[in-house]
């Protein structure tokens, strides 16, 4: 890819970085959560991605650490789901009680982006490596 | 009623999909581990459920509010007989699927593992669900996973089967969302029981709700228009998830007796006219086309189609003269033990002769009596021989059609007739003509489920009276209005 | 009412070009679009006249709860485009194998499972 292409990617990534981050940590307030905003951090993976040869990214982020974060942010969720069911709290109350933190919404937004940004870089990476 | 009652089995779908992250995680490091995490799971699954069921037998119903959040807002999960009987069916099949898995997978057994504990979790998922939302997400979960395992020996079989499956799939699904659509823009609200109380019966629409959700779970019970991608799809997949095919669709044929029984009042008869010539169709065309298969796989993907020709058949008597539903649940519980039984001694011929074509399992492995044994005495039940389960249940639906339409039962006795000619067909060529000399030991993870599923089909056969039970119970909970009540906390 | 008749539109050439083009590409387009229009479908049923997005601030939930657009269908529309995203990205891998072992992208060329 060209100069200008590759520079520009590496300029743009963090601050796309930054905005999927922004509407994760939001998602109990605004629109968005834990789905927009792990896509929007793949897509700036998949910008880095597909400027670059993907060996070079590959070096740079090493993938096997991918499917760790992956399925270790799914055992996360998982957690949070049983906690839930175990406890059967009135999830009113404990919102209420948290105010502006989220309560149990900000863990499973959380959880929920590093799951759907991992899967879809993982995704991206092996299709463009054919 | 003032008493929780805990119900374990929804704990089992939580456990499966625990299994199915774990199997990822752990099989990147050290890949033996991955049947044993399923076979623990899929009978901690079993035990649970188990449990699930004595608690049911005592209550007729038991609930759970998901977080706390009462019934018209929040998700329910609600067991009742129908869901629990076919439960208890399914865990117990799928914990005997990962155990014959054990021997047949042997290579990307890490991939294998992961997406047969993510199939078990969408088809309990399916049969535990209390509201249209959670149908449709664990519907997607089932069929996303039924995709990977369609495709999984990547070779041009495979590969086919798996991108026709899923086309046609998704479209189908689409239509399941449409009519879920339909539902929330007449009634403003998900929850099953709820759309039981606002729905009335004076719409017009109900008709085109009703057979748009027929269409799409009709596809996943492989339904005669919708026939096409079985034989393919359990062509493409390894074989034990044959069994686990043949489970899917009975969480579809589920799917439709419970949009039936506790959501719907259609006063349409044609529905049920319909109901029926589908029905009569599904069994006639599966039976037909198996005839001409030379792939054991087709074989009994075919076979499995027209066994749910005849559930349906039973089902559309009973919607439209009221008895009936007895048979239908009898036959359900018949088919997936024998249909199950039948892709597991199919799995042993494949596992021993590396191919699935007749011809060439005749020529490769001789196998020990006791699977030729097995083998017939599953294709016996299927039949309806008397002293097997399938007797009892068709002889239940000859009856019913004498009574309605004697034409049906015409046509049940040919499709039974059809049936023994392909039965015999498989048989002849695959035991009878063997021209080996190479002897095989069948592998005991693999036999031990095989015996107790004939174990299964005699024991019904002889004291079919165990079964009938089970259906009374099961039909005389199945008016809505102890589910309505038992979800709204009366 | 434009909401309705657009998605029906949607509805229509999704279909038509899931059926009719033979190219595997242009169906899983198909695809997509069709389940755009169901979404869009799904979305329309909640609005309100007049409504306002469904945010919680601490503020006022009771005086403005009224006038809330539905969020319910935009948590099933969200669950439903990301498992058409996940469907979608697994069927461009299995086009991909299939590109591989046939050489062609041709429906109507892939026939090697009969009867």
């Amino acid at each position: 890819m060209d100069t200008i292409v590759k520079t520009t990617a590496r300029i743009m990534f963090p601050f796309i970085l930054m905005y999927g981050i922004y509407i994760t940590l939001h998602g109990h307030l605004t629109p968005g959560g834990g789905f927009p905003g792990g896509v929007i951090i793949a897509t700036g993976f998949a910008l880095l991605i597909i400027a670059h040869k993907e060996s070079r990214v590959e070096h740079t982020f090493r993938q096997i650490s991918f499917i760790d974060a992956k399925s270790i942010a799914g055992f996360g969720i998982l957690l949070l789901i049983m906690f839930g069911i175990f406890f059967r709290l009135n999830i009113i109350q404990v919102e209420k009680s948290l105010g502006i933190l989220g309560g149990l919404t900000l863990p499973s937004n959380i959880f929920g982006t590093i799951m759907v940004a991992t899967t879809l870089v993982i995704i991206v990476y092996s299709i463009i490596k054919e | 009623m003032g008493d929780k009652i805990e119900m374990f089995s929804f704990y089992a779908i939580l456990i499966l999909l625990a299994s199915a992250f774990a199997t990822a995680v752990i099989g990147i490091k050290r890949e033996g581990v991955a049947p044993y995490i399923a076979i623990a799971s899929t009978f901690t699954a079993l035990v649970l459920t188990l449990l699930t069921l004595r608690d049911v037998i005592a209550n007729r119903i038991v609930t759970m509010q998901i977080g706390g959040w009462l019934a018209p807002y929040g998700i329910t999960v609600v067991m009742d007989p129908l869901s629990i009987v076919i439960t208890s069916i399914v865990a117990t099949i799928g914990f005997f699927a990962a155990l014959v898995s054990f021997r047949f997978v042997e290579e990307r057994k890490v991939e294998y593992y992961t997406l047969f504990s993510l199939i078990m979790v969408g088809i309990l998922g399916v049969l535990h669900a209390g509201d249209m939302f959670n149908l449709f997400v664990f519907i997607e979960i089932l069929s996303i996973a039924s995709y990977s395992l369609v495709a999984y020996h990547r070779d041009k079989i495979s590969i086919e089967a798996s991108i026709k499956y899923l086309i046609m799939s998704s479209f189908a699904t689409g239509l399941i969302l449409l009519s879920i659509a339909f539902i929330y823009g007449l009634t403003g609200t998900l929850n099953m029981a709820d759309i039981a109380l606002k729905l009335g019966t004076e719409s017009g629409l109900l008709p085109i709700i009703f057979g748009l959700l027929l269409t799409g779970f009709g596809f996943k019970a492989a339904l005669v228009p919708f026939h096409a991608w079985k034989p393919d799809a359990v062509m493409g997949a390894p074989a034990p998830i044959g069994a686990i095919f043949v489970l899917a669709s009975l969480a579809g044929v589920y799917a439709i007796f419970r949009m039936f029984f506790t959501v719907f009042f259609i006063t349409n008869i044609s529905v049920y006219y319909l109901i029926i010539g589908l029905s009569v169709a599904t069994m006639i065309v599966g039976a037909i086309l198996a005839l001409q298969q030379t792939d054991i796989l087709r074989l009994l993907a075919y076979a499995s189609i027209s066994q749910v020709g005849y559930i349906f058949l039973a089902f559309g008597i009973g919607a439209l003269h009221g008895f009936g539903y007895t048979a239908a649940i009898f036959h359900l519980i018949n088919v997936a033990i024998f249909d199950s039984l039948l892709f597991f001694c199919a799995a042993v011929l494949i596992h021993g002769a590396g191919s699935s074509d007749m011809h060439k399992i005749s020529q490769s492995v001789r196998f020990s009596p006791i699977l030729g044994y097995s083998f017939m005495i599953g294709m016996l039940a299927a039949v309806g021989v008397p002293l097997l389960n399938g007797f009892a249940s068709k002889w239940i639906i000859y009856i019913t059609t004498l009574y309605v339409q004697p034409l049906l039962t015409i046509i049940a006795l040919l499709v039974s007739v059809l049936t023994l000619a392909y039965g015999v067909k498989a048989f002849y060529i695959m035991f009878l003509t063997n021209s080996s000399k190479k002897r095989m030991r069948i592998p005991i993870t693999m036999l031990v489920p095989i015996l107790i599923l004939v174990a299964a089909c005699v024991f019904l056969g002889i004291y079919p009276q165990l079964g009938v039970q089970i259906s009374e119970f099961v039909v005389k909970n199945l008016a809505n209005i102890f589910y309505i009540g038992k979800v709204f906390g009366i | 009412m434009l909401a309705y008749i657009a998605s029906m539109l949607l509805l229509i050439i999704g279909a038509y070009t899931l059926v009719m083009k033979d190219n595997l590409i242009k169906k899983i387009m198909g695809l997509s679009v069709f389940s755009s229009g169901i979404h869009i479908f799904l979305i329309s049923l909640g609005y309100r006249a007049g409504g306002i997005p469904p945010l919680l601030t601490n503020l006022n939930f009771n005086q403005i709860s009224a006038i809330m657009v539905d969020p319910l269908p935009q948590a099933l529309v969200l669950t439903s485009i990301v498992i058409n995203l996940s469907i979608t990205a697994f069927a461009m891998a299995i086009i991909v194998d299939v590109y591989r072992e046939f050489g062609t992208l041709n429906i109507k060329k892939l026939k090697s499972l009969r009867g």
